[in-house]
C-alpha cells in the first residue's frame, strides 16, 4: 500500500498530538501529587548546601538547604497551574474581543481595537509589574489573573483579522440568505472555522504565561510564599549558582519550562494537523 | 511538414495522492497558418498541454515521454537557454488571466517595450516605442493609451494589449488559453474577429484552447478534444457540425443549448471524470458512454485515422463493435 | 393574477468619498419586475449591469436606496421578526458552490442546519437523507457524512440546491449556479432545476450572462444593461427578434456556429467598451451602431406599447418606418 502524503500527515499529527499529551499529561500528574512525590517538604532547610545531586537528593541541594528536587516538584503545579488558567482566560478573552471586533464592523471594532492599540503601546511586562506593584498581596490567584487579563491582546488582533477574512466569505452570506441570525452566524458558522487560528494562539499565549510567570517570580514580583519554576531560577541567580557550577540548580527549572513550552506546542502542531488532514486541502490558512 | 507536431507527450503531475499523467499521450500536429482548437472540460490536460508547449510548467509537471517538433527541432531536447530563442519570437502565448496579471505600475508602453527588449538585442528606445505604437493599432487600441495603467483600462482593452504583446515579435505561432473567458461575450466577439483578421494579416498559426466547443466552432479549422489527459478526436470544422464522431464530443455538443432552432431538453453527460492517479482499464470514457461496448472495459481503444480526422474509440476500430452497439439498442 | 414577486422601481445607490466630494454609484437604477408563479424569469445581463446587486436587495441582503420589494404582497423583511418568514419563502443558489459552503461542516449539518432553523423538530438526517435522494445524489447515505472537500463542484451545487429545497421557499433565485462547472455538468444542474420546480412548485429567477441558458430555462426574460432593464418580453420572441440593439448585440455575440445568415452591420460598434457608461440618456449610446442625437437627452422611459413586451429604446428595431433597422439602411448608403 503506497504511503501518500496525506496519510503521513495524519499519522504525525497523531503522533505530536499523542507526545504533547503525554508530556502534558505528565506535568498534570505531578502537579496533582506534588505532595506524593516530594520527597521532602517545600520550605525545608535542614540540609547542607550546594550538595550535588546524591541518592537523598537527586538534584542536589541549593544555597539555602533546600532539596532542589523538591522545588522542581512544587514549583511545578504553579508554574502548571498558572500557565493553563492564565492561558485560558486570556483565549476566552482574546476571542471574545476578536470575533466581536471582526464581526461587528464600525464602531464597535473601532473603539475594541483603538482600546487595544492603546495598551498594546505599554510592555506588557511593564503593564504587569505595575499591576503587580499595586496589589496589596501577589497570592497565585493574583499571578494568574494579572497575566491572564493584560496577554490578550496580540490575540485580539490576530483573531479579529481572520474574523474579518471569514466574514467575506460565500458560506456567511449563504448563511445569512438561509435566515441566520448575526449572533447565530457568528457563533456557529465563523466561530468554528477559527478553529486553526484560536489553537495557534492559545498555544502561543499559554507558552507565554508560563513564560511570564517565570519572569515575574524572578523579578522578585510573584508570590513569594510560593515556589515556581522561575523562583527557582531567580534563587539560582541571586545566588550565583554559576560560580559555583551548580547546575543542578539551573538546568532542572529551565528544562522543565522548555518542556512544558514544547510539549503544549506538539499539541497544537498535531492538532492543526488532524484537523487539517480530515477537512482537506479547503482549510486554507 | 506541419509547423507543430505533437507525438505522444506525457506530462506528469505530482499530487497528495501520488503521480498521475494530465497528459498521457497526446498526438497532434499544427499546420502553418491554421487555427487548431484545443477542446475538453477541466482537467483533461488541454492547458498542461500548451504550457508544456511553451515551457511554461510549474511546480511538479515535468514532461516525461513523447515528443514536440516545431519546425523540426524537438522542443523537448533544447537547453533552457536554445529555448529561449525560440520565446516570443516564435512562439508566443496569451493566458488567461494575463489580461489581470499586467504589472499595475507600469504604463501600457512600457510593458510593451518591454516585451520587445527582453526578447531583441540592440533595439532603440525610439524604436521600440514605434514598434509599439504599431502594435496598438494593430490590435484597435487608440495611441493614447499606451500612456495609460492597466487599471485605467477595460477587461477587453487589456486582453487586447496582451494579444499585442504577444504579436511583438511577429511569432509563427500563438498559443492562446481561454483568451476570452473572462470577457463579456460581446467584447469576446470583438477580440475573437480581430484575432482572426490578424491571422490572415500575419499568417500565424494559432493553437487556442477552450472548453466553449461553440466558440471553437466558430473560428478554428480543426479541432481536438481531450478526455482525461488524452485525445478523444481530432476533427474539421465541417466534420464536427456535421456530427462528431466519439461519443464524448457528441456528449459535449449536447451540454451547449443553443440559440437558434427548437427548445429540446439536453442530455449533457452523466457522472464524472476518472480519477487520474488510478485510471480506468481500457477506454477512460467507458463509464459514461451511451454506447459502451465489453471491450471498452479492457482495451485501450486504438486511434483510427480518416480522412477528416482522428478517433479514438472502439466504435471505429471495426465493424462488428458498431453492428454490436447499434443491436445492443443504444 | 397577481404576481409571486413584485420589484417595484428599485435603485441602489453607493456613496463613496470624504466630507467634500462624495461619489454616486448607482449600480441599479428604477428596476421593476415581476415573477408570476410557476414561472421562470431569466435576468440576463453582463458583469457589472447590477444583476448581482439586484439579487441581493430581493433576498434582503441589501436594503434598496429607492422602491420596494413584496413576495405574495406583502414586503420582504431584511430584519428582525419577519425575517426568518422571508427566508423561508424565498431562497438562493449561489454561484460559487466553492465558496458558498462551510468547507468545516458536514453534509448532514449544512443541509440540517437551516432545516432546524425554520422550525424542524428533533433529528433531521432522514429528511436530509430524502432531499439528497431528490437532487439526485444517491445513494444518499454516502453522501450525508462527507466533507465538502470530498465533493466535486457539481455535487457540492446539489447539495446546496438541496439545502435551499429543505427550507421550502416559494421563490428560488439561482445567480449563475453554473458558471463554474464544466458544461456537461452545468446541464445536469440546469435540468435538475426544471424538474424541481416543477416537482415543487417552484418559481425561479435565473440570473445568468448567457443567452443560451437563460433560453433553456426561461419563460419570460428582462436584459439588463448598465443598472437598468432595457428589454422584457417572453424568452422566444426576444430570441427571434429582439428590439433593443444591446439585445442584438449579445445575440449575434453569443458563439453559435451553426446560426445562418449575416450578422447586422454595424454590430461591431457593441464592443467599443471604454470604462464608464454615459450618465445622461441612454447608457448603451455610445456602443450603439443606430444611435441618434436625441438618445443623449434626458431619461429614456420603457416603452411598453405592445403587451408583455418592454424596451427602453426611442429607436427600437423591428417595427414600422421610425425603426433602427430603416436607420441601418441609410447608416449603410453613407458609409458605402
Amino acid at each position: 500500500m503506497a504511503t501518500t502524503r496525506t496519510d503521513s500527515r495524519q499519522r504525525s499529527g497523531r503522533g505530536k498530538l499523542l507526545a504533547g499529551t503525554l508530556i502534558l499529561a505528565f506535568f498534570a500528574v505531578v502537579t496533582l501529587a506534588a505532595s506524593q512525590l516530594a520527597p521532602y517538604p517545600k520550605n525545608d532547610i535542614d540540609f547542607e548546601s550546594w550538595l550535588a545531586p546524591s541518592g537523598t537528593h537527586l538534584l542536589g541541594t541549593d544555597s539555602y538547604g533546600q532539596d532542589v528536587f523538591s522545588q522542581l516538584v512544587y514549583g511545578t503545579r504553579t508554574s502548571f497551574l498558572v500557565g493553563i488558567l492564565a492561558g485560558l482566560i486570556t483565549t476566552v478573552i482574546g476571542v471574545l474581543v476578536g470575533v466581536t471586533a471582526g464581526f461587528y464592523r464600525r464602531w464597535v471594532s473601532d473603539a475594541l481595537m483603538f482600546l487595544v492599540d492603546l495598551l498594546l503601546i505599554i510592555p506588557i511586562m511593564a503593564l504587569m509589574i505595575i499591576l503587580a506593584s499595586y496589589l496589596p498581596s501577589m497570592g497565585l490567584t493574583s499571578t494568574i489573573l494579572v497575566i491572564g487579563l493584560l496577554s490578550w491582546l496580540y490575540m485580539a488582533r490576530s483573531i479579529r483579522s481572520q474574523t474579518l477574512s471569514e466574514r467575506q466569505r460565500g458560506y456567511v452570506e449563504a448563511a445569512r440568505v438561509a435566515g441566520m441570525s448575526n449572533v447565530s452566524v457568528m457563533l456557529r458558522e465563523i466561530l468554528p472555522n477559527l478553529y486553526p487560528i484560536i489553537l495557534a494562539n492559545l498555544v502561543s499565549v499559554t507558552t507565554q504565561a508560563v513564560l511570564a510567570e517565570a519572569g515575574l517570580s524572578f523579578l522578585g514580583i510573584g508570590d513569594p510564599k510560593n515556589v515556581s519554576w522561575g523562583t527557582i531560577l531567580a534563587l539560582a541567580h541571586a545566588n550565583n549558582a554559576i560560580m559555583y557550577d551548580a547546575w543542578w540548580w539551573i538546568v532542572p527549572p529551565g528544562l522543565a519550562t522548555a518542556l512544558f513550552c514544547f510539549g503544549f506546542i506538539l499539541i497544537g502542531n498535531g492538532s492543526l494537523e488532524r484537523y487539517r488532514y480530515k477537512r482537506g486541502a479547503a482549510q486554507q490558512l | 511538414m506541419s509547423l507543430l507536431e505533437v507525438r505522444d507527450l506525457q506530462i506528469e503531475y505530482s499530487s497528495a495522492r501520488g503521480p498521475f499523467n494530465a497528459v498521457d499521450g497526446v498526438t497532434f500536429s499544427l499546420e502553418r497558418g491554421e487555427i487548431f482548437g484545443l477542446a475538453g472540460e477541466s482537467g483533461c490536460g488541454k492547458s498542461t498541454t500548451a504550457y508544456g508547449i511553451g515551457r511554461l510548467l510549474r511546480g511538479s509537471a515535468r514532461v516525461v515521454g513523447g515528443s514536440i517538433r516545431f519546425d523540426d527541432v524537438e522542443l523537448t531536447g533544447l537547453s533552457d537557454a536554445q529555448f529561449d530563442t525560440y520565446r516570443w519570437a516564435r512562439i508566443s502565448i496569451v493566458l488567461q488571466s494575463a489580461m489581470n496579471n499586467l504589472n499595475p505600475v507600469m504604463k501600457v508602453k512600457d510593458q510593451l517595450t518591454d516585451a520587445i527588449f527582453a526578447h531583441r538585442k540592440g533595439v532603440s528606445r525610439a524604436d521600440a516605442l514605434r514598434q509599439a505604437a504599431e502594435l496598438m493599432e494593430l490590435v484597435d487600441l487608440p495611441k493614447d493609451r499606451l500612456e495609460r495603467f492597466p487599471h485605467e483600462l477595460s477587461g477587453g482593452m487589456r486582453q487586447r494589449v496582451v494579444i499585442a504583446m504577444a504579436l511583438a515579435l511577429r511569432p509563427e505561432l500563438i498559443i492562446m488559453d481561454e483568451p476570452t473567458t473572462a470577457l463579456d461575450v460581446i467584447t469576446q466577439k470583438g477580440i475573437i474577429d480581430k484575432i482572426i483578421e490578424l491571422k490572415r494579416t500575419f499568417g500565424f498559426s494559432v493553437l487556442f484552447i477552450t472548453h466553449d466547443l461553440p466558440l471553437m466552432l466558430e473560428i478554428c479549422d480543426r479541432v481536438g478534444v481531450m478526455y482525461a489527459g488524452q485525445m478523444a478526436e481530432i476533427a474539421t470544422r465541417e466534420r464536427m457540425l456535421a456530427g462528431a464522431r466519439h461519443p464524448y464530443t457528441q456528449g459535449l455538443l449536447r451540454s451547449f443549448p443553443s440559440l437558434t432552432g427548437p427548445r429540446v431538453r439536453l442530455a449533457g453527460i452523466p457522472g464524472s471524470t476518472p480519477d487520474l492517479v488510478a485510471p480506468p482499464q481500457g477506454c477512460r470514457f467507458r463509464d459514461r458512454c451511451p454506447h459502451a461496448l465489453s471491450v471498452c472495459g479492457s482495451e485501450a481503444p486504438p486511434v483510427r485515422s480518416e480522412a477528416d480526422g482522428i478517433v479514438s474509440c472502439h466504435l471505429y476500430a471495426k465493424e462488428e463493435n458498431r453492428h454490436e452497439a447499434a443491436a445492443a439498442g443504444r | 393574477m397577481k404576481p409571486l414577486l413584485q420589484v417595484d422601481n428599485v435603485s441602489q445607490v453607493y456613496e463613496s468619498g470624504g466630507l467634500l466630494r462624495k461619489n454616486k454609484m448607482r449600480a441599479v437604477r428604477g428596476v421593476s419586475l415581476e415573477l408570476h408563479e410557476g414561472e421562470v424569469l431569466a435576468v440576463v445581463g453582463e458583469s457589472g449591469c447590477g444583476k448581482s446587486t439586484l439579487a441581493r436587495m430581493i433576498l434582503g441582503l441589501l436594503p434598496p436606496t429607492e422602491g420596494r420589494i413584496a413576495l405574495a404582497g406583502r414586503p420582504i423583511a431584511r430584519r428582525g421578526a419577519g425575517r426568518l418568514e422571508t427566508a423561508k419563502r424565498l431562497q438562493m443558489i449561489f454561484q460559487d458552490p466553492f465558496e458558498s459552503i462551510n468547507a468545516n461542516q458536514k453534509v448532514e449539518t449544512v443541509i440540517g442546519r437551516p432545516l432546524q432553523l425554520h422550525g424542524a423538530k428533533g433529528p433531521v438526517r432522514s429528511r436530509v437523507l430524502e432531499l439528497l435522494r431528490q437532487v439526485g445524489l444517491t445513494p444518499a447515505e454516502d453522501y450525508i457524512d462527507k466533507y465538502p472537500s470530498q465533493l466535486s463542484g457539481g455535487q457540492k451545487q446539489r447539495v446546496m440546491i438541496a439545502r435551499a429545497l429543505g427550507i421550502g421557499p416559494r421563490v428560488l433565485i439561482a445567480d449563475e449556479p453554473t458558471s463554474m462547472l464544466d458544461v456537461s455538468i452545468g446541464i445536469d444542474i440546469m435540468n435538475l432545476m426544471l424538474d424541481l420546480k416543477r416537482d415543487h412548485d417552484l418559481s425561479l429567477l435565473w440570473i445568468t450572462h448567457n443567452l443560451g441558458s437563460a433560453r433553456y430555462m426561461s419563460d419570460r426574460i428582462v436584459i439588463m444593461f448598465g443598472g437598468q432593464i432595457i428589454e422584457s418580453g417572453p424568452t422566444e420572441e426576444i430570441i427571434a427578434s429582439p428590439r433593443h440593439p444591446y439585445t442584438e448585440a449579445l445575440l449575434y455575440a453569443s458563439p453559435d456556429p451553426w446560426r445562418k445568415g449575416a450578422e447586422p452591420a454595424g454590430i461591431e460598434a457593441a464592443d467599443r467598451a471604454e470604462k464608464g457608461l454615459p450618465e445622461d440618456g441612454c447608457r448603451f449610446r455610445h456602443r450603439c451602431p443606430y444611435a441618434q442625437a436625441d438618445c443623449a437627452l434626458g431619461e429614456i422611459p420603457m416603452d411598453a406599447a405592445e403587451p408583455q413586451r418592454g424596451v427602453r429604446c426611442l429607436y427600437p428595431l423591428g417595427g414600422g418606418a421610425d425603426s433602427a433597422s430603416s436607420i441601418r439602411i441609410e447608416r449603410k448608403d453613407i458609409t458605402g
